[in-house]
């Protein structure tokens, strides 16, 4: 858009400097103005925008990020390497120990005794585009995620991530290790539930695999309460309680 | 003079470092060298990096709410003796793999599964099919715009049958001028994954061989998701094991494998809806 004002500026105005930088700020105000307005003033019904686009900018439209609406961690993956990737996320919770009768069960000053479980999942992304990335949200609400990491043990010579495999049930490719990308602590402030944590692998020379590995967090509560699409997160946990059978 | 000349500096001075402080805090620091950066602060070069912020997601997910036929459930018990709550939470072990393709063009093929991985014959080495004891993987979540949601061409919904199945098949015995029936053991089909068939219909549309899955109860596409929506696979039905009746000493599931509508609906009935919320 500004680059065709300036294309178009009238021939007797070209080479009065002073003129075509007017035009040019008038361009740019008038685009901003547009942005803006089309960003703050409710462009989620508006055609003008993809309101993905909006919601990158502004937000506002739909979440992203589980909390404080919805007791979930959202884990996402990134992969910016240009190959097909597997990240292995893992996760510790503390679970609650059951009786036989499937009660809780307490020690002597009445708390209740819980086990650390731990459990992975195979997350797989394409080369390219938006299948470049995958995320999973794993319920916080009443056996609390105390770890997250990559890698199936979280230690740092597990493979992270496979490089070049086939995808779903296909070949793995090789594995890079999780090096110094050190898990995420519940205790140690790094996460709390509602938050949204990314794994970004990347092209590193000097690293095993040539493959850099990140991770970022995006706390739940730093994003707006009231969306005007979907509630995504909210939809879902009040989905899967309806979904719950007697017995549970 | 020299006052208000020596004070300009300063604030000129000062005017540049804030500038600086500007530019680092606008371009997180990507614009130094990070080997620079790691010298004088080790790591401290990748503490400023930022992503974009995502345009939103749809969540994918697999809501199992199948159940495990009564006959089974009391067959295989004799063995595991679960308990009471353990029972209630038992799910047929249910996997398949869908494809999200993104409106870019770009796919990515996930392989959802859920149910019980520990409700299987303890004779049979579970360790030896890793796929049992993979861990759940019941929702993922896409960045947006999403196009479609569909199972991968050319693959099946799968449930686990935890017994082994033995198919037995009726001979004739003639001893001297009499001649007698009898089931006789001739295949047997450990436990494995099993997938899910479409009942086979004429061309009316009448249904000529039950097996799994009702023509009207198959997972249908989901196509132009809203962006922030929820899409759930809901698993509906019963897995179920035939026992052939009338064979003296056996009490296992069996079947007699001349029979194509029992060998057809092995491993039950299911359906399956996609609700979008």
């Amino acid at each position: 858009m500004i680059k065709t004002v300036v294309r178009d500026a009238p021939s007797d105005l070209r080479g009065d400097s002073r003129t075509v930088r007017s035009g040019l700020k008038t361009a740019f105000m008038v685009s901003a103005c547009v942005f803006v307005a089309a960003a703050v003033g409710g462009c989620g019904n508006a055609t003008v925008f993809n309101p993905a686009f909006v919601n990158t900018v502004s937000g506002g439209i739909v979440p992203v990020t589980p909390g404080p609406g919805a007791n979930f961690i959202l884990v996402r993956v990134l992969n910016s390497t240009n190959q097909v990737l597997e990240f292995i996320v893992t996760i510790e919770r503390e679970v609650l120990v059951l009786d036989a009768d499937g009660n809780a069960q307490r020690d002597q000053d009445g708390n209740f005794i819980t086990n650390t479980k731990r459990g992975s999942v195979r997350l797989n992304t394409g080369g390219t585009g938006n299948a470049t990335e995958l995320g999973i949200l794993f319920p916080c609400d009443v056996s609390p995620v105390t770890k997250v990491g990559l890698g199936e043990n979280l230690l740092p010579t597990d493979a992270a991530v496979f490089v070049g495999g086939g995808g779903a049930g296909g070949a793995t490719g090789f594995g890079v290790p999780a090096g110094d990308l050190n898990p995420l602590d519940l205790f140690a402030g790094n996460f709390n539930c509602g938050d949204t944590i990314v794994f970004r692998a990347f092209v590193q020379t000097g690293k095993a695999g040539g493959i850099g590995l990140q991770s970022f967090l995006l706390p739940g509560f730093e994003q707006p309460s009231v969306f005007s699409g979907p509630d995504t997160f909210v939809n879902y946990e009040r989905f899967l309680q309806t979904q719950l059978r007697e017995n549970e | 003079m020299a006052i208000h000349r020596k004070l300009t500096t300063v604030a000129r001075r000062d005017a540049v470092y804030l500038g600086c402080a500007v530019a680092l805090a606008a371009a997180g620091c990507s614009a130094f060298n990070p080997a620079f950066l790691n010298l004088i602060a080790p790591g401290g070069g990748d503490a400023f990096i930022t992503l974009p912020n995502p345009p939103g997601f749809v969540v994918l997910a697999l809501v199992n709410n199948a159940q495990v036929d009564e006959s089974l459930v009391n067959y295989l018990n004799q063995r595991l003796n679960l308990t009471g709550p353990q029972l209630a939470e038992l799910r047929p072990r249910v996997r398949m793999r869908l494809r999200i393709t993104y409106s870019d063009g770009t796919f990515q093929t996930v392989e959802v599964i859920d149910g019980s991985g520990n409700f299987v014959d303890p004779n049979f080495n579970a360790q030896s099919l890793p796929d049992l004891n993979q861990n759940d993987l019941t929702n993922v979540v896409a960045r947006c715009d999403v196009a479609s949601i569909a199972l991968e061409p050319g693959t099946n919904i799968e449930v686990f049958v935890p017994v082994p199945l033995i198919g037995f098949q009726l001979v004739e015995i003639t001893t001297g001028t009499v001649v007698t029936s009898e089931f006789r053991p001739r295949t047997q089909i450990l436990p494995q994954f099993r997938a899910l068939q479409i009942d086979d219909v004429d061309a009316d549309g009448n249904t000529v061989l039950r097996r799994n899955i009702d023509v009207r109860d198959v997972l249908s596409p989901t196509t132009n998701v809203v962006c922030g929506s929820v899409v759930a696979v809901v698993v509906d039905g019963v897995l179920s094991v035939p026992f052939l009746r009338g064979v003296p000493d056996n009490d296992a599931p069996s079947f007699d494998q001349d029979d194509a509508a029992t060998v057809a609906s092995i491993g039950g009935r299911f359906e399956f809806r996609v609700s979008v919320q």
